[in-house]
C-alpha cells in the first residue's frame, strides 16, 4: 500500500495513470457512442485502381444522423429553399403584372384606332353637324318656314340618334348581321336626305341671292355641306365594314375568341389570379412550386398577347393579325417534383437525400422560370435593365409606350432598303430616342453601371428629334472603299473610347440559329420563335431535311469568325436564319451600321428595327447604312438572314459617328 | 517544522515528461478533431487534363467556379446551369465584383467549342482573373 503511495508521488507515473484513465473514458464513450466512433477513427479501404494494382485509401465515413437528426436537418433546408421559392413566386408575379401592365396599355391605344371607334367618332360628329343645322333652322324665321325641309330635318335628326345608339349599344365584334344590315341603311337614307335637303337649300339660297338674311342661310348651307360629305364618307366606312373581308375578319376572331375560350377551361386557367403576397407567403414547398409553374405557364400567354398587342400596334394590323403571326413561346417548367416535394418527413438518410435533390431542382428550375418573367417583363417595356420603368406612373407608362410604339412603327418604314440606291445614309437617331424614351439633351437610358462606373448616357453630337446633323454627316449616300474595309476592319464587340480611331468594327462572335423554311412571299411576315423571345437554351423543329425529310433539331450554335463575312452553319437554300449578339458601348454613342447580306436580311438593335432588305440580292458592303443609337452597356443585336437559291452570308459593322465622314 | 520533501533532493531539475504527455495529449486532440474539407464547388465526374506546368494555388472559397463536362454540359459552382443562367451570371458578376478568381474546371475530353465559348463570354465581360484548373502529378496524387 505504501509502495503504490510512492508510486503516486512519482510524476511519471502519475502521468501514466491519467493517460490511461482518459484513454479508458474515451474508449468507453467511443464504445457506447456509435456517432462518435464513426466520425473519430478513420478507416482504410484497399481498393484496385486503373491499371490494377492494390490502393490502400482512408476511407472517411461521415456520422449517420438517427431519424430525429434527419428530420432536423429536413426541416431547415425546406426553410431556407422555402424562403428562396416564396422570393422566385413573387418575381414571377411581379414580371407577370407588368406584362400585363404594358399590354393593356398597347391594347388601349389599339381600341381607340380600331374601325369601330372610328365608326362611333364619326356618327358623333354627324350628330353634332345635325344640331347645328337644326338649331340654325329654329333660328331663322326664313328657314323654319320652310316646311318639307323642316319635316326633312326632323327624320335627319331621328335617323342619326338611331345610328349613334345602334354604335353606342354594341361592340364591333358583337354586332348581329341583321343590325349591320339596318345600321347599313339608316346611314344610306341619312346620306340621301342630307343630299336632299341641301340641293333645296342651295336653291333656295340662288333665288334669295340679293335678300340682306341671305348670309345666315348660306352658312346653314355650309354647315349642310359639311353634314352632306361626312355622312356619305360614312356610309363609305360602314360599306367597307360591312364587306365580305370585314365579315371574315370577325368570324375569324369569332373563331379565336371561342380557340382560347376552350384552351383556357380546358387547362384551368379560365380565372386565374396572380397570388398577394399573404397567399404566398401561407404556401408550403409543394404548393409554392405548383404555383410558380402556373404563374409560368400563365406567363407565356401573358406575354404572346403582349408581343401581339406591340405588333399590332407598330405594323398597324389587327390584334387578330397579329396573334396569328406571334409564335407562342413556352417555357420549361422544371420537372414534376409533387411526389417528392410532399416526402417532407424523411426517416432515413437515403429519403434524406432524395427530398434534398428535389429541393435543389425545385429552387433551379424556379430561378430560371423567374429569370425568363424577368426578362420578359424587360422586353415588354422596353427596358434594358427594368430600372427605366421603375416608379413610372401609368400615365407616364401609358405615354412612354405610345411613343415607343409610334417610333417603332416609323422605323420599321426607314429600316426598309429596297428600292434605295447602293450606299444610301438614313438617319434613325431621332426615332431610336424617342423609343428609348431618352431626353434629347441627355439623361434617361437605361444601360448598365458597372463596377461603380457610372456610365454616360448622353450623346455627343448635336441631334434633334428631326435628324439635323452636322453637314458632315447629313449626306444622302455614302461611298466607301470596300477592299480597305475588308483589309483594315477590326473583329470585336466592344465600343470604347477608342472606337472611334479604330473605324468599323465587325461583330465576330454570334449565336446563330436555323435553317427555317423561307416562305416564298412576304417573308417577312413570317415571324419565327426568336423574333418573340431570344432564348440561348430553347430548341426547335425547322425545315425539313431535303435529303432526310424529317424536320431538323434547332439549337443556337456559337460561332466565331475571322472573317468579316459570316456563313451560317448547316447552310441550306430557302432558310431563314438568326444571329444574336450583344454589343457593349462604354457611353451612350451615336454609330453607323452597315448591314450587307446574300439573300435578305433584317436587323434589331435593342428590339427596335434598323435594316430590312428584301430581294434575293448579292452581298455588298454598301448596300447602305444607318445611323442609329446605342445605349450605354450592353445592345441585344438580333440578325434575321433569308437564303434564296444558293450560297448564304452576311455581316454587321458598326463605327462611332465621329470616326466616319459619311 | 517539516520540510518538503522535495527539498531533500539534491539533484533538481525540471521534468520534461509531463510536458510531452501534454503535447501528445493536444496532438491527440487535433488530430481527433480535424475534419477534412471537401471541395464543394467541385464536380465530381470530371477527369482533369493533365499538366506538367501548373502552380499549385491555396483553395478560395469566394472563388467562381465554372466547369464543362465531356458531354459540354455546364456547371456553376458544382450545379448544372444552362448558358442563359451563365451569361447572366457573369453579367451579375461584372456588375458586383469585376475582379472575383474565376476558375474553369474542365475535362480532357470537353468539347473546345464549348470552352472558347465560355472564355468568349468571360472576355466580353470583361472577367480577367480566370484560371484552369488541371491535374498534376507533383500536387494530386
Amino acid at each position: 500500500m505504501i509502495d503504490v503511495l510512492k508510486l503516486l508521488r512519482k510524476p511519471l507515473f502519475f502521468a501514466f495513470l491519467l493517460t490511461s484513465a482518459l484513454t479508458l473514458i474515451l474508449s468507453i464513450l467511443l464504445y457506447l457512442n456509435e456517432d462518435l466512433r464513426t466520425s473519430t477513427f478513420v478507416l482504410l479501404e484497399k481498393t484496385l485502381n486503373e491499371e490494377g494494382e492494390e490502393e490502400v485509401r482512408v476511407k472517411i465515413e461521415k456520422p449517420k444522423p438517427n431519424e430525429r437528426q434527419v428530420r432536423e436537418i429536413a426541416r431547415n433546408q425546406e426553410r431556407k429553399k422555402e424562403e428562396s421559392l416564396e422570393e422566385k413566386a413573387k418575381e414571377i408575379r411581379d414580371a407577370i403584372r407588368k406584362i400585363q401592365e404594358t399590354t393593356d396599355v398597347l391594347e388601349m391605344e389599339l381600341e381607340e384606332f380600331s374601325e369601330w371607334n372610328q365608326l362611333g367618332r364619326m356618327a358623333k360628329e354627324i350628330q353634332s353637324l345635325i344640331d347645328r343645322v337644326d338649331q340654325n333652322f329654329q333660328s331663322n324665321e326664313h328657314l323654319a318656314s320652310l316646311t318639307p325641309l323642316v319635316e326633312r330635318l326632323a327624320t335627319i335628326g331621328s335617323l342619326g340618334e338611331q345610328i349613334n345608339n345602334d354604335i353606342e349599344a354594341f361592340t364591333e365584334a358583337d354586332l348581329p348581321p341583321g343590325e349591320q344590315k339596318g345600321l347599313l341603311d339608316d346611314a344610306r337614307v341619312l346620306r340621301d336626305k342630307v343630299y336632299d335637303v341641301l340641293v333645296k337649300l342651295d336653291q333656295e339660297v340662288n333665288r334669295l341671292e340679293n335678300q340682306p338674311h341671305v348670309t345666315e342661310i348660306r352658312v346653314t348651307r355650309d354647315t349642310l355641306r359639311d353634314l352632306n360629305d361626312v355622312s356619305r364618307r360614312f356610309v363609305n366606312e360602314i360599306e367597307r365594314f360591312h364587306s365580305e373581308e370585314a365579315s371574315l375578319e370577325m368570324e375569324a376572331l369569332a373563331e379565336l375568341e371561342s380557340a382560347l375560350l376552350a384552351d383556357l377551361l380546358a387547362n384551368g386557367i379560365e380565372g386565374f389570379m396572380l397570388p398577394e403576397d399573404e397567399t404566398i407567403e401561407e404556401m408550403e414547398v409543394p404548393e409554392l412550386y405548383e404555383l410558380i409553374q402556373e404563374m409560368t405557364a400563365y406567363g407565356d400567354e401573358a406575354f404572346a398577347e403582349n408581343r401581339a398587342a406591340e405588333l399590332a400596334a407598330t405594323e398597324n394590323i389587327s390584334m387578330v393579325e397579329a396573334q396569328e403571326q406571334v409564335y407562342a413561346p413556352e417555357t420549361h417548367t422544371g420537372p414534376d417534383l409533387s411526389d417528392s416535394l410532399s416526402n417532407n418527413q424523411p426517416s432515413t438518410l437515403e429519403q434524406f437525400q432524395n427530398y434534398s435533390e428535389a429541393l435543389n431542382q425545385a429552387e433551379q428550375a424556379a430561378g430560371n422560370m423567374a429569370r425568363t418573367a424577368q426578362n420578359r417583363a424587360q422586353q415588354a417595356t422596353g427596358s434594358q435593365s427594368g430600372a427605366a420603368s421603375e416608379g413610372q406612373t401609368a400615365q407616364q407608362l401609358q405615354e412612354a409606350l405610345r411613343q415607343r410604339a409610334g417610333a417603332m412603327g416609323q422605323m420599321n418604314s426607314l429600316a426598309r432598303n429596297q428600292g434605295r440606291a447602293h450606299g444610301n445614309v438614313q438617319d434613325m437617331r431621332g426615332l431610336m430616342m424617342q423609343a428609348y424614351q431618352v431626353d434629347p439633351q441627355g439623361g434617361g437610358g437605361s444601360g448598365e453601371g458597372l463596377d461603380g462606373r457610372v456610365l454616360s448616357h448622353t450623346y455627343q453630337t448635336d441631334l434633334t428629334v428631326s435628324g439635323g446633323t452636322p453637314e458632315s454627316q447629313t449626306s444622302e449616300t455614302a461611298r466607301i472603299d470596300t477592299a480597305k474595309i475588308m483589309r483594315e476592319a477590326l473583329p470585336g464587340r466592344r465600343l470604347d473610347a477608342s472606337a472611334a480611331r479604330k473605324g468599323w468594327i465587325f461583330l465576330d462572335t454570334w449565336y446563330i440559329i436555323g435553317p427555317w423554311q423561307r416562305p416564298r412571299v412576304n417573308s417577312f411576315e413570317t415571324r419565327f420563335p426568336p423574333e418573340i423571345e431570344v432564348d440561348l437554351d430553347q430548341t426547335y423543329l425547322g425545315k425539313k431535311h431535303p435529303n432526310t425529310k424529317e424536320p431538323l433539331n434547332l439549337e443556337w450554335r456559337f460561332i466565331q469568325t475571322e472573317n468579316i463575312r459570316v456563313n451560317p452553319p448547316d447552310e441550306l437554300s430557302d432558310s431563314v436564319y438568326y444571329a444574336y449578339t450583344e454589343v457593349f458601348a462604354e457611353r451612350a454613342m451615336e454609330v453607323v451600321v452597315a448591314v450587307a447580306s446574300d439573300d435578305m436580311a433584317k436587323l434589331w438593335v435593342n428590339d427596335l428595327v434598323v435594316w430590312e432588305d428584301e430581294g434575293l440580292s448579292p452581298w455588298r458592303l454598301d448596300e447602305g447604312f444607318r445611323r442609329i443609337l446605342l445605349k450605354a452597356g450592353y445592345n441585344k443585336v438580333l440578325c434575321r438572314i433569308e437564303n434564296g437559291p444558293s450560297v448564304c452570308y452576311f455581316s454587321v459593322l458598326f463605327s462611332p459617328i465621329e470616326g466616319l465622314n459619311l | 517544522m517539516s520540510r518538503s520533501r522535495y527539498e531533500e533532493d539534491e539533484d533538481v531539475a525540471l521534468s520534461m515528461s509531463p510536458l510531452i504527455d501534454c503535447v501528445f495529449l493536444l496532438l491527440i486532440f487535433f488530430l481527433v478533431t480535424t475534419m477534412l474539407k471537401q471541395d464543394l464547388k467541385e464536380v465530381e465526374h470530371l477527369q482533369l487534363p493533365a499538366s506538367r506546368s501548373s502552380l499549385e494555388v491555396p483553395p478560395d472559397d469566394s472563388m467562381l467556379v465554372i466547369a464543362i463536362d465531356a458531354d459540354a454540359d455546364i456547371y456553376l459552382e458544382g450545379e448544372l446551369t444552362t448558358r442563359s443562367e451563365l451569361l447572366d451570371r457573369l453579367r451579375q458578376v461584372e456588375q458586383e465584383e469585376p475582379d472575383r478568381r474565376i476558375r474553369l474546371d474542365t475535362d480532357g475530353e470537353t468539347p473546345f467549342y464549348r470552352l472558347v465559348e465560355v472564355l468568349d463570354a468571360l472576355n466580353f465581360r470583361n472577367l480577367n482573373n480566370v484560371g484552369v484548373r488541371t491535374y498534376h502529378e507533383k500536387y494530386d496524387d
